[in-house]
């Protein structure tokens, strides 16, 4: 707790300390005995869950992440039973069978990671971490991708904003906009921003503002990209010519 | 290891909590105990399993946790973890507010949104809550604006009870169709805190910034004791609270000197704010200088519990979304205004004078900052972090738009308090690429 400023009205410490009058009352053992047996049981507890978690695999702090491909997003009829993520784990692989996994592909996530901006180990570490993960070199090159692409975006958008010219933007914007999908596939950008990046990319491919709009109109039905008009019934009330973001 | 994790982050969040109030108090032992009961718990719960990196990953809460959607479906909320990132950042969703049948089953004008609930596919939808989902403190590439918790772990927490995450009462409206009425769960504060028990069990946080725009900054900042408590943040922790100000309302004060008193007290009784479970004695009692006869105590209460942490409020002068919320309900002058301009007229004098008497409450304290453009030419000058940056500026005080203000809030530069004098240069400011881009988007889809 910060300490109180002055002036500050003094907190209200009936209602804990009636708290701890009824513990004591319902526990005649000391608060002290109780921190130290709790203390000694966790230590135990954890201890033990190390141990057998040690044993069968080097799990990282990370705990196992999501699916890498298309539908990862669960049916919403499914939700309400227990704490979920969308990824659904299978079966986790054994250490030697990703060691074996990862030296297959390994000259190819090497490339990817210094695409990325990671140093040698930084992609061991990053490897290391998703060990654990049921595909877990899948999702090492799927991450290895992001980071590729938030880099090559970085670079567009630095170009972008310093006035660089079309032949300088255009190839990149290409490259951009081809990996665009799967980013959204892998839910890595929001539909929202799904659209704004394709728009702002399409203004460096198309000269027409017409064929823009078609394009965009249709790489939103392709992708699948959502458009329920929730807000379209609740106008601006002060400039209805515009959305209203609220 | 996941399980593991939690129970530290809980032994961790109860000795901070000891370490930070010198010597133990029996309350603090009793409080100690509890982590520790909690932490040997958790270890029996089925917790849950870690987001994806980069990836917007789905929580579902279970309804035991007493976390709903308005409609009584379950509650979900989305995290995007990065590598090897220590801090968080955490967004509130605005979308209106509702305190009827019809607010609340999404009709009219400023009804609450996510009626129907808040699915699993959310974040694959673009026009969530008006769009605003592109917002760039939940962006992961530069495309709207560069800000610096581009880089952190995010949570994004959706809104869909009507009650500005502030909520905890469970109400059945009839007023538009007795027949079928809504049965409304304002459940908004068992949201925020089952989501921050999710993330306090799932990945620890060096330095929390916490922001919300509308209905989100409102939440944001009552639920600041939850969330804060919660994650036990080892490094800074910062408030950025976009346009959704709790402006002094005293209990039965004259609305005339008060304008915010009418809207304070409806929605303490709709909301079930001052129930036994409710956020007024569970959270907000507790907090000295704050004074449950009125809400709007809570920005002054929050400076002076938090001293270490910085609180950064923002808001637009010429507001016309939150004052029509604030005042058309209540304020019968409003509903005979001749036309709209007496009616913005009117809107205008009351947000004035709540904005003034809001930042006299607030001034007192060196860890609150405020930053008041008067008009930008977008969603009636609601919002400023919402698509871009464009138009949030001060430039009569050099600033071209809030990131100065929201890097100096996260850097604990000495406070800014700035407030715009120029009402006629914002009148005839262009809107930036990034608001042009969504207003195009908006109209390709038929909107707007």
């Amino acid at each position: 707790m910060e300490p109180m400023s002055k002036g500050s009205r003094p907190q209200r410490p009936q209602a804990a300390l009636r708290q701890v009058r009824q513990l004591r009352q319902l526990h005649p053992w000391g608060l002290r005995w109780r921190i130290g047996l709790g203390a000694a049981a966790l230590a135990l507890l954890t201890g033990f869950l190390w141990w057998g978690l040690s044993a069968g695999t080097s799990e990282p702090a990370a705990g196992p992440a999501p699916e890498v491909s298309s539908g990862r997003i669960a049916d919403a009829a499914d939700a309400g039973v227990g704490y979920r993520t969308t990824g659904e784990s299978a079966a986790p692989s054994t250490a030697d069978g990703l060691r074996t996994a990862s030296a297959s592909a390994g000259i190819a996530a090497e490339e990817m990671a210094a695409a990325a901006g990671l140093s040698p180990a930084d992609l061991i570490q990053l490897r290391d971490e998703l060990t654990s993960h049921p595909r877990s070199e899948a999702e090492l090159q799927r991450v290895l991708a992001f980071l590729s692409f938030q880099r090559q975006w970085d670079r567009f958008d630095e170009l972008r904003r310093s006035g660089a010219s079309a032949a300088t933007l255009q190839p990149l914007a290409r490259e951009l906009d081809a990996a665009l999908a799967q980013r959204w596939e892998n839910g890595e950008v929001s539909g929202a921003q799904a659209l704004q990046l394709k728009a702002l990319l399409l203004e460096h491919l198309l000269d027409d503002a017409q064929s823009r709009r078609l394009a965009l109109g249709q790489w939103q039905a392709q992708a699948g990209i959502g458009t329920t008009l929730v807000s379209a019934q609740r106008p601006n009330t002060a400039s209805p010519a515009q959305g209203a973001p609220r | 290891m996941t399980t593991i994790l939690g129970v530290c982050n809980r032994l961790r969040a109860a000795g901070a909590a000891l370490r930070s109030r010198g010597t133990p108090s029996p309350q603090l032992r009793a409080r100690c105990l509890q982590g520790l009961f909690a932490g040997l718990l958790s270890l029996l719960q089925p917790l849950p399993a870690a987001a994806g990196y980069y990836q917007w990953d789905a929580v579902t809460l279970p309804l035991a946790s007493g976390a709903a959607c308005g409609n009584g479906t379950p509650y979900t909320f989305f995290v995007n973890r990065a590598w090897r990132a220590k801090d968080t950042v955490v967004v509130f969703e605005g979308g209106g507010a509702c305190w009827d049948q019809a607010s609340c089953e999404g009709q009219g004008l400023l009804s609450a949104s996510n009626p129907e609930g808040v699915g699993r596919d959310y974040m694959r939808s673009s026009t969530n809550a008006g769009y605003g989902l592109v917002t760039p403190f939940i962006s992961r590439l530069s495309v709207l604006e560069r800000v610096r918790t581009q880089g952190w772990n995010m949570v994004y927490l959706p809104y869909c009870t009507g009650d500005v995450h502030v909520g905890s009462q469970q109400r059945t409206y009839a007023d538009r169709d007795p027949l079928a009425p809504r049965i409304q769960h304002h459940h908004g504060l068992a949201n925020v805190r089952a989501a921050s028990s999710w993330v306090r069990d799932s990945f620890r946080t060096r330095h929390l910034m916490v922001t919300g725009f509308s209905a989100g900054a409102v939440g944001a900042t009552a639920t600041w004791p939850v969330l804060r408590g919660t994650l036990a943040p080892t490094g800074h922790a910062t408030l950025l609270a976009d346009s959704g100000p709790l402006f002094p309302a005293p209990t039965g004060a004259d609305p005339a000197v008060y304008p915010s008193t009418p809207l304070h007290t409806r929605i303490r009784e709709a909301w079930g704010l001052d129930t036994p479970q409710g956020i007024v004695p569970t959270v907000l009692a507790a907090l000295p200088g704050f004074d449950v006869q009125d809400l709007g105590t809570v920005g002054a209460a929050l400076a002076l519990r938090y001293p270490q942490d910085r609180f950064g409020y923002l808001a637009f002068q010429a507001d016309a979304v939150f004052s029509a919320f604030s005042y058309a309900g209540f304020d019968p002058a409003l509903a005979s205004a001749p036309d709209e301009a007496a009616r913005r007229a009117l809107l205008q004098t009351s947000w004035e004078r709540d904005l003034a008497q809001w930042k006299q409450a607030l001034a007192p304290y060196s860890n609150v900052s405020w930053h008041l453009p008067f008009y930008r030419d977008f969603a009636g000058s609601h919002c400023l972090t919402l698509v871009d940056f464009t138009g949030t500026g001060i430039e009569e005080v050099d600033l071209g738009d809030i990131k100065p203000f929201i890097n100096n809030t996260l850097d604990r530069g000495a406070p800014m308090r700035n407030t715009e004098t120029d009402r006629l240069s914002d009148l005839t400011r262009p809107l930036g690429d990034g608001l042009r881009r969504l207003l195009d988007l908006l109209k390709l889809f038929g909107i707007g």
